[in-house]
């Protein structure tokens, strides 16, 4: 990832501190150790030419994120692992044709060329589901119960669900997330996906999803502005993938977690926390813990890069106070384990 | 007390690092996993996998295997287990040989659940083996449910066990002793590979990381290469040591408790601290971790049990039958139990209080940790530290229905003077619990039991000599299985139905000593247990297996089961047939043949339905047994004084008398004289819904086959019957009792006789309060309650909500006995059993 050619120098020095930062965005890495789509693209670590290191501070080594995305989840009605296997590396196979596909300049007319991009950055994620391994009703359909990762089971049920919603009705086998830069790409790969590829998969659910190139999400605030990322260490390497220190079966190694969950945004209510906006702002900014304006934490002390990140309270001293239950806050903070969240801002 | 894991974390994440509620971040990094483990299905063993002794060696081979006498080839079994378990694609794939780089305390228990089976490598010929069935015997047949002595190994070490083996083996003047020492050594032998195997899987998955965990992995390796091959020299290293040699035990079929876990541990404890080597916080960070050792292979859904019985698995001595799955029950029971607590185990005459720091640390890991398993059960007596009860009281109301409590008052004397033979008062005041409740002496006894239900003595007094439950088209009056006693109408008072009751217990109290004489030693010849007669006091010392007289103490119990329903029952005739004359003996016996008016084909007095369901209703309505009703209660003491007359009487009987003789001309030894010890108790266990299936409807209201009371636990409300009601502000349950009352119906010195132990299960609410829980444990301590009592801490909301929201209560234990499960876990006829139990309630509270 840190060797990933992101922005490169394309601008001459005299370009403004304001100006945007312009194409070409950081690429997929189609040929790594890892899957591609789990921490690429990303923007590189290496400041480019034409950009000042304070400029550039807030990319650094951040996931750059496509603007759209497809997931997808699937069942297989495999009936052995010769037959699981065989299944996989179709997927394989279909998943690397496709991000290996150029957009067609055949049919652009003479003044268009500059509107299609050179790649739509697509990327196919492809994960496993813990009913893979052994399904709610106990099945271990293909003799792989032994290998399953030790943390990946499906989705609990949590404390505020939406009353009759059942995590286990959802959960599956395989979940795909495909991520492009333009929605019809996405559509085209779940189509080949869904009707193509193999009769044994059988897609579940599909959501369709986007990003908001302000970066903002629907509640108002900054998304992920707190992500890992590998600057100025190289947390998102270090935090995302599973290393052999993990303790996972040996194939585990270089793979990482999803936890995938669609959470119901109830907007009206949040957007009448109180009748009187500046009271409605601030108890918004109190429940996610930053100024909605500048997105800065509103922790008493703030770290690198740019003050973004919070330094989490210390339920010891007075001045911060026992965490709260309630707060949303004070509940990311948990510090019993590493937690690492790498978003993807999905919305229906 | 935590509902749900999610919760759990939540409130834990938002505690301060110190907080006693909050676990060593060690701790719970392991418990975070363990949650996980619990969501999926445990590994286990395959048949393929353990397969024969025979399995992969030439016709030369097996034909000189075959040879070896069956105890030798049952020891090196034994020893192909633990190396079969250890090797890395088997030990992988069935969970057994598995380290994880936070543990500091290593080795991997196998899900043997009592409830579920479990797999074993057989040793048997094939004609062996049919010979063994004809007697529903097999390799699967040990039982366990007996304390080893684990202090044998933390003196000697494996290393200096073998050395005795070999050196009494020289010196053994029968063919047999050699054979069973030959047997042994291949069982430690089989140890010693295994913590090698352990200490290697330490040693190469430390190769893999740096930092802390690669030293934490590098120093269980050197602790396992001490090990238990030597004694243990440090608090960690004697946890370690007992944690190998329990899952050695478990993965070779003896399905065993830890014993006296703080008497044990208790002189490593003082030495470490004292010489600085351990903090207290890091002795309770290694017993928390050594307690989710023995929690991994929890199912939370019945959908991942396992049915591995074979026709004779954990065959009890005396009881020929098949064995079966457990009606869901003991799903989560793998006899991971603890006993901490009481008096010290010496012969001075005044009983000295054996509560240390090692019993703070149990209860503390037991009230923070949110496990079912170990259980805990704590001894308690009129001296009993306060602290001992407070701390007690704080573990029970976190939910996880722990510890359970035990009067050494009542039990110790039973058990000293009370079994009909000869008992060293040490031993006596060194009784564990077996797995389950049942007391008995520490590392020094075989262990067998049997049923003897009191409704079965009612309904075949009732009902000349045959039971109802068969009553109906296949058996018209019912299954014959006792005396021909006189019919209904010939009885005129309730003191001739007890009397003809006491002849059909005397005989059921026969017939249990008949098949335990009959049966004796014949576990010997198939299925011998050479590793755990070496923590069984006498084996060695007389060169004979636990299976074949090896013990010091032969200790067996027949179980008066169902007392609670038979004193309900026995007070609804009192009252309604003999007091108000509201009804006749006939006239009631019509009632329960024809299952109160459900099975049409009744023989004897016609009774009108409409009459049948007013009786009924007036059975249901009277007082029952364990509301501190004294009208109530004296018939539980009477019946409980009667089962004890007929064991006494059973003992002196003639008619066993030369059995007797021949099995003490066959056991007797120089150093130690042959006495079976009849010490009488109550044990439904888990089969409440079993039993109950073989009993037919009883004048307590309850319908044919409906479970029945557990243990010596008041009686639930009927199936049929609501248990609880909407109030617009909860639920309200309809059998709500003062607990002050409930301890009441215990307070009497009869129940000194059931020295096997008989446990009351109470269930009381989670806000009831603290104060008045310590009361009711001091009194319980004071000897004016039970011998036996478990609280399960859960609303009658909660249990409803449970059903309905499983996921959302995976935290929710409740306790019967011995047994802690999961509710979300049981199978609903067992869910029904702790929802209608009755709920104790702080005093005044019944009435709002």
């Amino acid at each position: 990832v840190s060797s990933n050619p992101g922005l490169t120098s394309n601008s001459s020095n005299s370009r403004q501190l304001s100006a945007p930062i312009e194409p070409p965005l950081p690429r997929p890495l189609y040929s790594s150790i890892h899957q591609t789509g789990i921490t690429d693209p990303a923007w590189s670590i290496d400041v480019p030419d034409g950009v000042t290191e304070e400029e550039y501070e807030r990319y650094r080594g951040a996931i750059d994120r496509q603007g759209f995305v497809t997931i997808m989840t699937a069942d297989l009605s495999a009936s052995s692992k010769a037959e699981l296997e065989e299944l996989l590396r179709k997927l394989t196979n279909f998943a690397y044709f496709e991000m290996g596909r150029k957009p067609s300049e055949r049919r652009m007319r003479p003044l268009d060329p500059q509107r299609l991009p050179k790649s739509y950055r697509l990327t196919i994620t492809i994960g496993f589901g813990s009913n893979l391994f052994l399904t709610e009703k106990g099945d271990d359909r293909f003799g792989i119960r032994s290998m399953k990762p030790s943390s990946l089971k499906r989705m609990l049920s949590l404390p505020g669900d939406a009353p009759g919603f059942s995590p286990a009705d959802t959960a599956s086998d395989l979940i795909f997330v495909v991520a492009s830069d333009h929605p019809y790409v996405n559509i085209h790969v779940a189509r080949r996906l869904t009707k193509h590829v193999d009769p044994r998969i059988t897609v579940k659910h599909l959501a369709q999803a986007f990003s908001r190139p302000d970066l903002l999400e629907f509640l108002g605030f900054e998304d992920g502005t707190d992500n890992i990322r590998n600057w100025p260490q190289d947390d998102m390497d270090r935090l995302v993938y599973i290393t052999e220190r993990e303790n996972e079966p040996e194939w585990c190694i270089g793979g990482s977690y999803l936890v995938y969950r669609k959470i119901q945004e109830h907007l009206p209510v949040w957007e009448n926390l109180s009748h009187h906006r500046e009271e409605m702002i601030k108890k918004q900014e109190a429940i996610i813990g930053r100024d909605k304006e500048t997105g800065l934490p509103l922790s008493r002390k703030k770290d690198p890069p740019d003050n973004r990140t919070p330094v989490f309270p210390d339920p010891t001293d007075p001045r911060d106070g026992p965490l709260s239950a309630d707060s949303c806050a004070d509940l990311i903070q948990i510090t019993l384990m590493e937690l690492t969240r790498t978003v993807r801002f999905v919305a229906d | 007390m935590h509902h749900n894991t999610v919760r759990y974390w939540q409130t834990i994440s938002l505690l301060p690092e110190k907080h006693p509620d909050r676990p060593s971040p060690r701790a719970c990094r392991l418990l975070l996993r363990l949650f996980d483990k619990w969501k999926t299905k445990p590994l286990w063993l395959e048949e393929k996998d353990t397969g024969h002794l025979f399995d992969g060696k030439s016709v030369d081979e097996i034909k000189r295997l075959s040879s070896l006498p069956m105890a030798v080839r049952k020891g090196m079994a034994i020893a192909k287990m633990l190396d079969v378990v250890t090797t890395k694609e088997i030990g992988t794939r069935a969970g057994t040989f598995i380290i994880d780089p936070d543990e500091i305390i290593v080795g991997c228990l196998p899900p043997f659940a009592v409830g579920q089976g479990k797999e074993v490598v057989r040793y048997l010929t094939d004609q062996e083996r049919l010979t063994a069935a004809l007697n529903f015997l097999n390799e699967w047949s040990p039982m366990g449910h007996i304390v080893p002595d684990h202090g044998v190994v933390l003196e000697h070490g494996i290393n200096g066990l073998l050395a005795k083996c070999k050196e009494l083996e020289s010196a053994a003047s029968e063919e047999k002793q050699k054979i069973f020492y030959q047997s042994v050594i291949h069982a430690l032998e089989g140890v010693l590979l295994y913590a090698a195997r352990f200490a290697d899987l330490a040693e190469q998955t430390a190769e893999r990381f740096t930092g802390e965990s690669r030293d934490n992995l590098l120093a269980v390796a050197d602790r396992l290469r001490h090990t238990p091959a030597n004694p243990p020299r440090t608090f960690i290293e004697a946890v370690q040591c007992i944690f190998l040699i329990h899952c050695a035990l478990h993965l070779t079929a003896e399905i065993v408790p830890l014993g006296r876990l703080d008497q044990l541990l208790d002189v490593y404890y003082r030495q470490d601290i004292k010489s600085g080597l351990l903090t207290k916080e890091e002795a309770q960070e290694i017993i928390d971790c050594f307690w989710i050792k023995l929690d991994e292979t929890v199912i939370l859904n019945n959908r991942h049990a396992e049915d591995r019985f074979t026709f004779c698995d954990g065959a009890l001595i005396g009881m020929k039958g098949l064995s079966n799955f457990d009606q869901g029950g003991l799903l989560n029971q793998w006899m991971q139990q603890v006993t901490v607590g009481g008096i010290k185990a010496t012969n001075k005459p005044k009983a000295e209080d054996a509560s240390n720091e090692v019993t703070f640390l149990c209860l503390e890991a037991a009230r923070r940790l949110p496990l079912n398993s170990p259980t805990l059960d704590l001894r308690l007596h009129k001296k009993s530290p306060k602290s001992v009860i407070k701390a007690a009281t704080r573990t029970i109301l976190s939910g996880g229905a722990h510890p359970v409590l035990l009067n050494d008052d009542r039990i110790v004397p039973a058990l000293k003077d009370d079994t009909g033979g000869t008992v060293e008062l040490k031993s006596a005041r060194n009784y564990a619990c077996d797995g389950c409740f049942e007391t008995m002496f520490a590392g020094e006894t075989e262990f067998s039991f049997g049923f003897v239900p009191a409704m079965a003595a009612l309904e075949k007094s009732l009902n000349r000599g045959a039971t109802i439950g068969a009553a109906g088209a296949i058996h018209l009056r019912g299954n014959n299985d006792g005396w021909r006693t006189p019919p209904a109408e010939e009885i005129h008072s309730f003191d001739e139905l007890k009397a003809i009751m006491r002849k059909h217990l005397l005989l059921d109290c026969h017939r249990f000593l008949n098949n335990i004489l009959n049966d004796y030693g014949g576990k010997e010849a198939v299925t011998p247990s050479p590793l755990l007669s070496v923590f069984i006091n006498g084996c060695l010392e007389t060169g004979r297996d636990v299976t074949g007289g090896g013990s010091r103490y032969h200790l067996f119990s027949p179980l008066m089961v169902t007392i609670s329903t038979c004193t309900d029952s026995l007070y609804a005739i009192r009252k309604l047939v003999f007091e108000d004359k509201k009804i006749t003996l006939s006239e009631l016996v019509s009632c329960l043949r024809s299952n109160w008016g459900a099975n049409p084909i009744v023989i004897g007095q016609y009774v009108e339905p409409e009459r049948i369901k007013m009786i009924r209703q007036w059975c249901l309505d009277l007082p029952k047994f364990g509301q501190g009703k004294p009208e109530v209660d004296e018939i539980a003491w009477a019946l409980i004084s009667d089962f004890n007359d007929a064991v006494k009487a059973t003992l002196k009987d003639p008619v066993h008398h030369e059995k007797m003789e021949q099995l003490r001309q066959r056991y007797d030894h120089p150093d130690q004289k042959f006495e079976i010890l009849i010490a009488p108790g109550v044990g439904t266990f888990e089969q409440y819904v079993f039993n109950g299936g073989f009993w037919g409807a009883s004048p307590d209201g309850r319908l044919a086959g409906q479970p029945v009371a557990s243990d010596m636990s008041p009686a639930p409300i009927p199936q049929d019957q609501p248990a609880a009601v909407e109030t617009g502000n909860g639920w309200k349950h309809l059998r709500s009792v003062p607990l002050v009352n409930g301890l009441r119906s215990y307070n009497n010195d009869v129940i000194n006789h059931l020295s096997d132990g008989a446990p009351a299960d109470f269930n009381i609410r989670e806000d009831f309060p603290e104060k008045q829980l310590i009361e009711a444990i001091q009194t319980f301590a004071d000897g004016k309650a039970g011998n036996v009592l478990t609280f399960t801490v859960a609303n009658p909301d909660t249990f409803i909500e449970a059903q309905k929201n499983p996921e959302e209560y995976d935290l929710l234990r409740v306790r019967m006995g011995g047994w802690t499960e999961f509710f979300i876990a049981l199978f609903p006829d067992h869910q029904s059993q702790h929802m209608r139990r009755p709920l104790y309630v702080a005093s005044g509270e019944d009435k709002k």
